[in-house]
């Protein structure tokens, strides 16, 4: 069975057991969220490059869970394009998803998809602000070359506050409080039911199961934070994030499958504040492994298919900002430090272990006069060292330097040109050093990731982007326009293999190329006490090139070059309505044939390939409605939410699937109509 | 409260079923079509036969249960910028043009199809193979020549056939045919052809070995499984202790007993390498040769094969047409393969057609007779012209005249 299948199966398992189980996702909002406050939260707040939003605007975005989550959010935004229709894979600017940072409090997440891709892993209850920044990028932000979604967790209450919440994707519990006067607490646990209502419609309803004979998922996270307060100014935290994706399945076209990834993340962060000046350092541990294994039935041979990648990074980030002549310049300095170790594609008991080294040194000044003018300068100085142990015998010089000194730019600029109107720009010049050879388009953490080393370059890019941001009254909007050209692009050649043997030997599959994107962004935004709308619309083309084997290095689409995006969200009196109207992306069409001679003449049906993505895939439109409501018994919130993903039911394939049973391709749609109901109660 | 939740469990069963119907919704079938303007296909692999053939056709979208018609087409021949002659229509997709094409001729192939631009091609047609064939033949040395063992190098009009001499009371020393292989840049291409007499036709032999140093990409799951006669040889060099010692344990002797047990068998054919200096090979296989290399002329040099007897080809290919043939064979392969990730490969099949797909290349052929084991020579005492001959090992003997 095809993973991307079983996803769907499990979506429409799930969405079968709504109004069965009950359902809720966070500690109370309401308590620590005036109502203004909130209304007000659902704007996003645009400036030089950076979109911001605090929880309220994550939690408003209707999704298969029944509440929001960072990247959904993420995805809404101007200048971003989706993977698969209903998931978590985010392309920006033309970029790869692999070219994304996601991070927790600074720290690199690289496996961040829970639930196949229909969230995070980072739990919503521990989230204080998301921020996705596309350009104009600050000093301690390297190691990317399209966008960074940064999530910041917040401090403990103090506070005594619990939720326990059941939905049909995940149970969670979660409380937080005080431990003493100086120190608190955040304690999050999430587990998925899953397998259990697999087993509850198993015998029921057989056919929502497709070819799905055995499931077995084992899906979980833990987030813990200690918070000490040393006074006013100073504080200490130390958090531990684990999760657990775990899918096991055997379906009756005989073939057997494992997958799943895991994360282990150990972060010690000490923060000054004071009042002219902020320091901050971090150190962490970071442990990201993934794996898959299939038997598979083939033109009646049996295909035994085994690969674990596993990444093991340690960090220490350290920066501080003073704010110098008044409020009018500030200065930042700080530096990265990354030590690594990738062990990608081990077939069986074959290892390939390499371990490298990124040292960032950042300086940042910013510059304003009376609000009316704002200007960033940012400075980064890289080394990269890549050790490659397993064929250090074989080489003349066994710690090769790959990348001694490489250096990167950011330039912000924000001109108020009137009362209600600004121009913004940004210009990025970006290096990244880690690669993940992409697979599904689904957002899974399944995919490899690979350090740069003599074959696979750093990727670069170079960004500039124009906009005019404007607010007035009710009514806000940004438009601006982008162009990036990318470098050392990777192009993995089994991206529509789930996973192959030939993976083991990934630097032989990849093909480096260059790549361009650029487009219009727009952003509206209309806000009123009881009513919220937002339409965003980006226009952009991105193309790969000079791939050598690959249209003879000629250009075509990037996957996910999709020419239209349009999302528009409305919001009154706990209604929701969220519309989405994306071009097709873009896929591998079948081949032409056409007859050629053998040695005898005998003629045999060649195919010939015009290209790569070439076959326009249909539109995507979805409509999705929500409504929420709550009420109080006693000292217990109450709050519910309904709502229906993909209402008309409208067919959006988001990818092929190869039908080894019938040896055709067939388009998968993951969303079908699709309702969510939650139920959550805190106190 | 009760109706309520009962009310709420109705509503969640009616999803339930919806999303039943809905569920076979998720997956379609489609065909992938990209829609794009069809190609031109050119297959066209100059000979030295007296007519040329062209096959000219459009590529076929993969929504089309077949190719649109190619018939309004010009297609010209040139020879060093002099233009041959045009191609003339003749059905489906087969042109045809009355010529043979020169070794070292360098030829330029152009069409024009309304709505296209010129598609064109170039080529150079190579040599012959430069393949020379010998055998072992076993001598009635008693009415001839007196007892010697060694080899004499015949030269004739095609290449240098060899035979190799044996003392009467000695059983020749192996079943298989030799040829030996000049230096040459170009790979060569070999196979068998059997004479089946139930069809009357000539068939492809299916298994075919050799110990040269062969393209892999067609080997087989099996070994070579020689004659008992020829494994049991008591010439072999590990064996071999009866006769002139000396002699057999030479170098050269060795490379004239390559022994092609366990060697892998192709299928169908074998692409050689090309290589630097000369090599000599032996080849076996599933060949039912019933006839021997008959004397023919002083030389004893083998007849072309009669209409019933089975040979040997060497194709001689242009490096265009090499690349391309190996390429042919490279997909067929994976298109057959089980292995599920060569679904995602998307190679085109090279072509040196600008402007369009497919393949012009030029190729020479020839026969070799297959010798049937233990060739037997008893025709009385060949007329030999000493002066020719070429003495590789040994002295001449003394002329019997």
């Amino acid at each position: 069975m095809n993973p991307s299948i079983l996803l769907r199966n499990i979506l429409a398992m799930a969405g079968c057991l709504i109004g069965i189980s009950l359902s809720a996702q966070d500690v109370a909002w309401r308590d620590t969220l005036q109502a203004a406050v909130k209304t007000d939260a659902r704007r996003v707040e645009v400036s030089l490059g950076r979109l911001q939003t605090g929880l309220e605007g994550i939690r408003t975005v209707v999704s298969p869970l029944g509440e929001g989550d960072p990247i959904r959010w993420a995805l809404a935004m101007p200048g971003v394009t989706t993977g698969a229709d209903g998931t978590t894979a985010m392309y920006v600017r033309g970029g790869s998803t692999g070219n994304n940072l996601f991070s927790l409090d600074g720290v690199p997440v690289y496996g961040y998809s829970h639930i196949l891709g229909l969230t995070t892993i980072v739990p919503i209850q521990v989230i204080d602000n998301a921020e996705l920044i596309k350009g104009g990028f600050d000093g301690a932000e390297s190691n990317f070359t399209a966008a960074h979604l940064k999530i910041v967790s917040k401090d403990p209450s103090d506070a005594w506050k619990t939720s326990v919440a059941l939905n049909n994707f995940l149970f969670s519990a979660g409380t937080e409080g005080p431990i003493g006067k100086k120190l608190s607490f955040i304690l999050s646990a999430r587990i998925s039911p899953l397998t259990w209502e697999y087993r509850a419609v198993r015998g029921s309803l057989p056919s929502l199961l497709g070819g799905m004979d055995v499931f077995n998922a084992s899906v979980g996270d833990l987030y813990g934070k200690l918070h000490l307060r040393i006074n006013g100014s100073n504080s200490f935290d130390a958090s531990l994030l684990g999760s657990i994706d775990r899918y096991a399945f055997d379906s009756r076209d005989a073939s057997y499958e494992v997958m799943g990834w895991n994360n282990l993340i150990g972060i010690i962060r000490y923060r000054y504040e004071g009042e002219h000046n902020k320091a901050e350092v971090t150190v962490s541990a970071n442990r990201y492994g993934s794996y898959q294994e299939q038997i598979k039935l083939f033109r009646e041979t049996e295909n035994r298919l085994s690969l674990r990648s596993l990444l093991t990074e340690y960090s220490f980030q350290a920066g501080m900002f003073q704010q110098l002549w008044g409020e009018s310049f500030k200065l930042g300095e700080g530096a990265n430090i990354h030590y690594a170790q990738f062990a990608p594609g081990q077939v069986h008991e074959e290892t390939s272990l390499t371990n490298t080294l990124l040292a960032t040194a950042w300086l940042q000044g910013m510059f304003s006069i009376r609000n009316s003018f704002e200007v960033k300068a940012v400075f980064r100085c890289n080394t990269y060292h890549n050790y490659s142990l397993s064929s250090a015998v074989d080489r003349p010089h066994p710690y090769p330097i790959i990348d001694p000194l490489a250096s990167e730019v950011s330039l912000s600029l924000k001109w108020k040109l009137s009362q209600h109107i600004s121009l913004e720009g940004t210009y990025d010049q970006t290096i990244q050093y880690y690669h993940t050879l992409e697979g599904l388009p689904v957002g899974w953490s399944l995919d490899m990731v690979v350090p740069s080393g003599e074959r696979v370059l750093p990727e670069k890019a170079r960004q500039g982007n124009l906009a005019l941001s404007g607010r007035s009254g009710a009514h806000s909007f940004s438009l601006g326009g982008f162009y990036k050209s990318m470098w050392n692009l990777i192009y993995y050649k089994y991206s529509q293999a789930l996973f192959s043997g030939a993976m083991a030997t990934w630097e032989n599959d990849v093909e480096l190329g260059n790549g361009r994107s650029y487009g219009l962004e727009a952003l509206y935004e209309f806000q009123q006490k009881e009513w919220y709308s937002r339409v965003s619309y980006t226009l952009s083309k991105t193309s790969r090139e000079d791939f050598p084997s690959f249209y003879g290095g000629k250009s075509f689409h990037a996957r996910f070059d999709k020419r239209h995006v349009v999302n528009v969200t409305t919001q009154w009196n706990g209604f929701s309505a969220v519309f989405i109207l994306q071009s097709g992306h873009w896929e591998n069409g079948a081949p032409e044939t056409y007859p050629m001679p053998d040695l005898w003449a005998n003629k045999w049906m060649a195919d010939y390939y015009s290209g790569v993505n070439n076959y326009h895939m249909p539109t995507v439109i979805r409509l999705d409605l929500g409504y929420q409501f709550g009420f109080k018994t006693g000292k217990v919130d109450h709050d519910i939410n309904l709502g229906v993903c993909n209402v008309t039911n409208h067919f959006n394939p988001f990818m092929l699937y190869f039908d080894a049973s019938t040896e055709s391709w067939k388009e998968i749609a993951l969303l079908p109509i699709m309702p969510n109901f939650s139920y959550r109660i805190s106190f | 409260m009760v109706t309520s939740m009962r009310k709420r469990f109705n509503t969640c069963l009616l999803l339930l079923l919806l999303l039943g119907m809905f569920h076979i919704s998720c997956v379609k079938e489609v065909t992938l079509d990209a829609g794009e303007k069809p190609q031109i296909a050119v297959a066209c692999v100059l000979s030295d036969d007296s007519i040329q053939t062209l096959h000219l056709s459009f590529t076929k979208g993969a929504s089309l249960s077949m190719a649109p018609p190619l018939t309004e087409a010009i297609v010209k021949l040139y020879d060093n910028g002099d233009e041959i002659g045009a191609f003339q229509y003749i059905n489906e997709d087969v042109w045809l043009l009355e010529y043979s094409a020169i070794p070292n001729h360098h030829y330029r192939l152009e069409i024009q199809v309304p709505g296209y631009e010129l598609v064109f091609a170039e080529q150079t047609m190579p040599e012959p193979a430069p393949v020379r064939c010998f055998e072992y033949v076993q001598l009635i040395a008693s009415n001839a020549i007196q007892p010697w063992t060694g080899w004499i190098k015949v030269p004739d009009p095609v290449g240098d056939h060899v035979k190799y001499l044996w003392p009467e009371d000695e059983a020749s020393p192996a079943a298989e045919t030799y040829y030996v292989r000049y230096p040459t840049s170009s790979a060569i291409w070999i196979y068998a052809l059997n004479y089946n007499p139930e069809t009357g036709q000539m068939e492809i032999v299916q298994d075919i070995t050799t110990d040269a140093r062969a393209d892999p990409f067609n080997v087989l799951d099996k070994r070579y499984d020689p004659p008992e006669r020829d494994v049991q040889n008591p010439y072999k060099f590990s064996g071999y202790t009866r006769y002139d010692e000396e002699l057999f344990k030479s170098a050269h002797l060795m490379e004239l007993y390559p022994i092609l047990q366990d060697k892998p068998i192709y299928e169908k054919f074998f692409r050689l390498l090309p290589s630097n200096g000369p090599v000599i090979f032996a080849i076996s296989g599933g060949f039912e040769g019933k006839y021997c290399s008959r004397l023919s002329g002083i030389w004893g040099y083998a007849a072309d094969p009669a209409e019933d007897e089975g040979y040997l080809v060497c194709v001689t290919c242009s490096d265009d047409y090499d690349k391309y043939l190996s390429g042919i064979y490279y997909h067929m392969k994976i298109k057959a393969s089980t292995d599920l990730s060569t679904i995602y490969l998307r190679d085109n099949l090279w072509t040196n057609i600008v402007g369009g797909v497919g393949i012009f290349g030029a190729s020479t052929e020839r026969m070799f007779p297959w010798a049937e084991t233990y060739t037997y020579i008893d025709s009385g005492v060949p007329v030999i012209d000493y002066s020719k001959i070429v003495y590789i090992h040994q002295d001449p003997p003394s002329d019997p005249r």
